[in-house]
């Protein structure tokens, strides 16, 4: 088990945002989450990156603990160093990409092997330089972000989580922020890397994508899981109201 | 009074002028950017579990540190702001003896340097706060999340991006130097304002004061010119 969130809650304001979902992910899994706006999903993968820290619950990366739940009740996450080390578990590519700007295309997928994991520049570039290949962005290595369209961008920022090879990789809602034109780049890259067997968590508003790549999906509504199971179950005959009533609304 | 000898004069003055102009920016810009660092709002450092004891000693301390002080960084950077800079001169000057009676015999240089770098200092950290302000929260995370230490972050990812966008205001608060360096006056420091005052007087003539616009023209020329190299070394990115 790759991921493993037992009982999450999460509140803020006093708005229970995440109510008690407990979720895990399989080694070479594509997990979509689905769901209303509101509905909790970016929140669960911000819980799950450690961006936001959840009231309660457990979290736990390669059978590693990262969280666990004291006798209160209340959330507790191990000390600074040892999630510094599960931090380097999983990557998390942004709706906004995020990219650095004042950094050229490359040193954006070099800087953290470089700096942060202090490995030599010239095998750091050499991966880079492969991963660039790989999103089709060879030619705009020296270029800088804003120089990019926006698919060219997240493509970017998919490289540099890819770079620093992490066993998970969440995706918060990736296309979300592109024209309609330049979806299909992105997410032909992530059905690549689902060929390739990477384990991938993708929060999406693409239902077509979500039905063709994933291997399980979630749906999500009011800070609970609805529903889950094989996308052809899910989309095609899904067994909860709920999730019928949302799939309708998209086709319209 | 020929024109060359009130130049020679005045010269003297002129290096004065620079010196103020070049000890302030040295020590206001980096006190500026630690006044910012105290003050710029934000939750307080959480305390470490499980570290090495000098680690959480440290962030208890610099916790501590901030609880006190960002209050009185508040006020430091009100007054200096709400007060007239001739008035805080006087002050820095003349405070020590009337409040502790202490001798301000050759302090006079020392009282100039302290209550410009004073002033221009809570001037930049305002400029410093909202340059770190305008970069999107987005920055954060994805350092946070490629593994970055906070320091990491802050002088890789955060500081080039807030240099760009504070520079044209930096290039105002410098120029606005150049000619408040004239202030110094206040405290019978001659530097070359109060030089071509004296000559003027003494020459009944308009000359010095001439010299002195051409003087603070030129050196803000200079400034500019220098600025505007630095800020189209950083446009090669948006």
């Amino acid at each position: 088990m790759i991921l493993q969130m037992d009982h999450i809650r999460k509140s803020f304001d006093g708005v229970e945002v995440l109510k008690d979902i407990s979720m895990s992910v399989d080694s070479g899994e594509v997990v979509s989450i689905i769901g209303p706006s509101g509905s909790g999903k970016s929140t669960l993968l911000r819980c799950a990156t450690f961006l936001e820290k959840i009231d309660a619950g457990e979290i736990r990366y390669m059978d590693k603990a990262a969280v666990t739940t004291n006798n209160e009740g209340k959330a507790e996450y191990v000390p600074h160093k040892e999630l510094k080390l599960v931090k380097e578990y999983f990557g998390l590519v942004f709706q906004q990409f995020n990219l650095f700007p004042h950094y050229s295309v490359l040193k954006n997928v070099m800087d953290a092997p470089v700096h942060v994991l202090k490995r030599p520049k010239e095998e750091v570039r050499e991966e880079a330089m492969e991963l660039l290949r790989r999103m089709d962005l060879e030619s705009r290595a020296d270029a800088y972000p804003f120089q990019l369209s926006g698919g060219q961008q997240q493509r970017v920022a998919i490289a540099r989580a890819l770079a620093l090879k992490p066993s998970i990789l969440f995706f918060d809602e990736p296309t979300s922020a592109l024209d309609p034109e330049l979806t299909g780049e992105v997410l032909k890259v992530i059905r690549q890397l689902a060929e390739e067997k990477m384990t991938m968590v993708v929060v999406t508003h693409e239902m077509p994508f979500a039905r063709a790549v994933s291997n399980r999906v979630i749906f999500m509504d009011k800070g609970v899981i609805v529903e889950q199971g094989d996308p052809e179950l899910v989309f095609g005959s899904p067994s909860q109201e709920r999730t019928k009533q949302f799939l309708r609304n998209y086709q319209r | 009074m020929s024109f060359s000898t009130m130049l020679s004069s005045m010269g003297v003055g002129m290096l004065r002028t620079c010196l103020i102009f070049i000890l302030t920016l040295l020590i206001s810009l980096p006190l500026g950017m630690i006044v910012m660092l105290i003050r710029r709002p934000g939750p307080l450092p959480e305390v470490p579990r499980g570290e090495g004891t000098l680690k959480t000693l440290a962030v208890r301390l610099w916790r501590g540190f901030l609880i006190v002080l960002r209050p009185v960084m508040k006020i430091y950077i009100a007054v200096m702001r709400g007060t007239p800079l001739m008035l805080q001169l006087l002050a820095w000057y003349f405070g020590p003896y009337y409040l502790f009676g202490m001798s301000i015999r050759g302090y006079r240089f020392p009282a100039i340097i302290i209550g410009f770098s004073m002033n221009y200092a809570a001037y930049f950290a305002e400029i410093f706060r909202g340059g770190i302000e305008a970069i999107p929260k987005g920055q954060y995370e994805a350092a946070e999340i490629l593994g970055y230490g906070k320091t990491q972050t802050f002088f890789r990812i955060i500081l080039p991006q807030v240099i760009k966008t504070i520079l044209p205001s930096v290039t105002n608060e410098v120029i606005t130097l150049v000619k408040d360096t004239s202030m110094a006056f206040t405290l019978a420091y001659n530097e070359m304002f109060s030089l071509a005052k004296q000559i003027a007087a003494s020459q009944t003539s308009f000359m010095p004061f001439v010299i002195a616009g051409v003087f603070y023209f030129i050196a803000n020329y200079v400034v500019a010119f220098v600025m505007e190299f630095i800020e189209k070394k950083l446009s090669y990115y948006r």
